[in-house]
């Protein structure tokens, strides 16, 4: 009876805990548009704690047994999603979208980093500027003057993203395929990404605004951490060291060679 | 001279003679009815036996309540929700008696088109309480007041400024009216209570928890 009792409030415990979200606002909103620059961005690292030994040992014999690296920061333990709200401050209707990068264990992608890589480069003369696409972006939207509008980049969205830098990043995938195509509707890019993968969370959001008229962008993200992940007081944080993606480009040459 | 039943018998005995037997036999059945209501007539009310309130149960007790708590002055933001409460306690005297108080509510945020809006938030609090009881018959009155902690499911109000960074536990105190019905049963009593709580790290005027509840004492 009394294990009973016990077992029943560690379960009331437990269940409340895990499907706690915890919320992460950035500094200060995002302004763009008018005087202001077109685009702004904000980066949030999320607060997860360094892994024990025991769990630093069970990821290596998981790895070893999988045949491929398992992440600490897995997509099936942590859910991400971001509530967001533009705010026309001008007097006349305008466009703004959100977009939004970020970085996992083993690769990172940032827009503005790739853009800047593509500008060391010298390109063959007939090629094309290559397109530069954000991990995710919401379709544009017009915004009335001075009002509201607010919306939500789903967990789902969010796990999309997590499939999409996995492949592009760890295995390789084709990345304009794999960023165009929605991968639960069609595995195109995803040829190289084993079956039993086990995917990798972002541990850092870049979330870009960009609007035609002055407006403003309050945004939160909201993860909930079912493997008690998420940092608590002043634990040590855990800051992988990602490498950043580079798209390759045919016959691209870098303008200054490296040095030997 | 024959009354009205011996008449009616009489008429009984004739119908069989007649040989109209079924007649006879419903007139009977009529007559048998009409005797068997008539012996099982109530003429006075029952005397309500009157309850004893020294032979109530008292001592170890425990109760269960279902009511709201909504949140007063800036933290209206934090929509009333529903409250589920548990309190167990010990009668020290009949007067007075010393209880841990356990409340647990959730709520639904609206601060208005922020993004903070529409999400689940449950607050629990726990508390040391100690009651004064005032016992008239069956019904009592009661206050109580107490201090604990209470603890935020997640950190949304400390996105907003409504407590600091990060911050999801508080000392609380609380201070509470109530009534007490107690049933004719030794055990059982229900009651309704109402109570203000201020959450300290809360930067609000307070909340107000009112339930029923169900109450045994052992």
């Amino acid at each position: 009876m009394r294990a009973t009792i016990k077992a029943a409030l560690l379960t009331l415990v437990v269940g409340c805990s895990s499907n706690s979200p915890k919320y992460f606002a950035p500094a200060k909103p995002l302004e763009a548009g008018g005087m202001m620059a077109s685009a702004s961005t904000a980066t949030i690292e999320l607060p997860f704690r360094r892994p024990t030994d025991q769990e630093r040992t069970a990821l290596q014999e998981e790895s070893k047994k999988l045949g491929f690296q398992v992440p600490f920061l897995q997509r099936e333990d942590i859910d991400v999603s971001i509530q967001y709200t533009i705010t026309n401050l001008s007097a006349e209707p305008g466009q703004a979208s959100v977009a939004v990068d970020g970085a996992n264990e083993y690769t990172s992608y940032d827009v503005a980093a790739i853009q800047s890589y593509i500008g060391t480069l010298m390109l063959p003369p007939d090629a094309d500027a290559p397109t530069v696409l954000p991990l995710f972006q919401t379709t544009k939207v017009i915004v009335p003057a001075k009002t509201k509008l607010s919306g939500n980049i789903r967990e789902d969205d969010v796990a999309e993203i997590d499939r999409d830098l996995d492949a592009i990043g760890r295995f390789k995938g084709p990345y304009l395929t794999v960023l165009l195509n929605d991968s639960t509707a069609t595995p195109l890019g995803m040829e190289m990404v084993p079956k039993t993968v086990k995917l990798p969370q972002l541990w850092k959001l870049i979330v870009s605004f960009k609007a035609t008229v002055p407006m403003r962008l309050d945004f939160l993200v909201r993860v909930r951490d079912q493997a008690n992940v998420l940092a608590e007081g002043k634990e040590p944080l855990y800051k992988p060291s990602p490498k950043a993606f580079t798209p390759m480009i045919a016959g691209a040459v870098p303008i200054v060679p490296p040095m030997p | 001279m024959l009354n009205h039943q011996q008449t009616s018998d009489v008429r009984t005995l004739t119908l069989f003679i007649t040989g109209k037997r079924w007649l006879a036999a419903a007139a009977f059945l009529l007559l048998a009815f009409r005797l068997g209501s008539a012996s099982a007539q109530i003429t006075e009310d029952p005397v309500a036996p009157l309850p004893d309130p020294k032979k109530f149960a008292h001592g170890l007790f425990v109760d269960a309540g279902l009511g709201s708590f909504f949140v007063i002055g800036k933290g209206k933001s934090i929509e009333p929700g529903v409250a589920f409460g548990a309190r167990v306690g010990y009668d020290v005297f009949r007067l007075l008696a010393l209880s841990v108080h356990a409340v647990g509510s959730t709520h639904r945020t609206d601060f208005g088109s922020a993004p903070q809006t529409g999400q689940l938030l449950q607050l629990y609090q726990t508390a040391a309480e100690l009651k004064l009881t005032v016992p008239i018959g069956q019904v009592s009155i009661f206050a109580y007041g107490g201090a604990g902690f209470a603890f935020f499911s997640t950190n949304i109000l400390s996105t907003t400024g409504l407590t600091k960074p990060d911050k999801t536990n508080s000392l609380m105190f609380n201070g509470g009216l109530g009534v007490d019905y107690h049933l004719l049963s030794r055990h059982f009593s229900f009651g309704l209570e109402s109570a203000f709580v201020k959450v300290q790290e809360l930067k609000t005027t307070g909340g107000v928890l009112s339930q029923v509840y169900l109450r045994y004492a052992f």
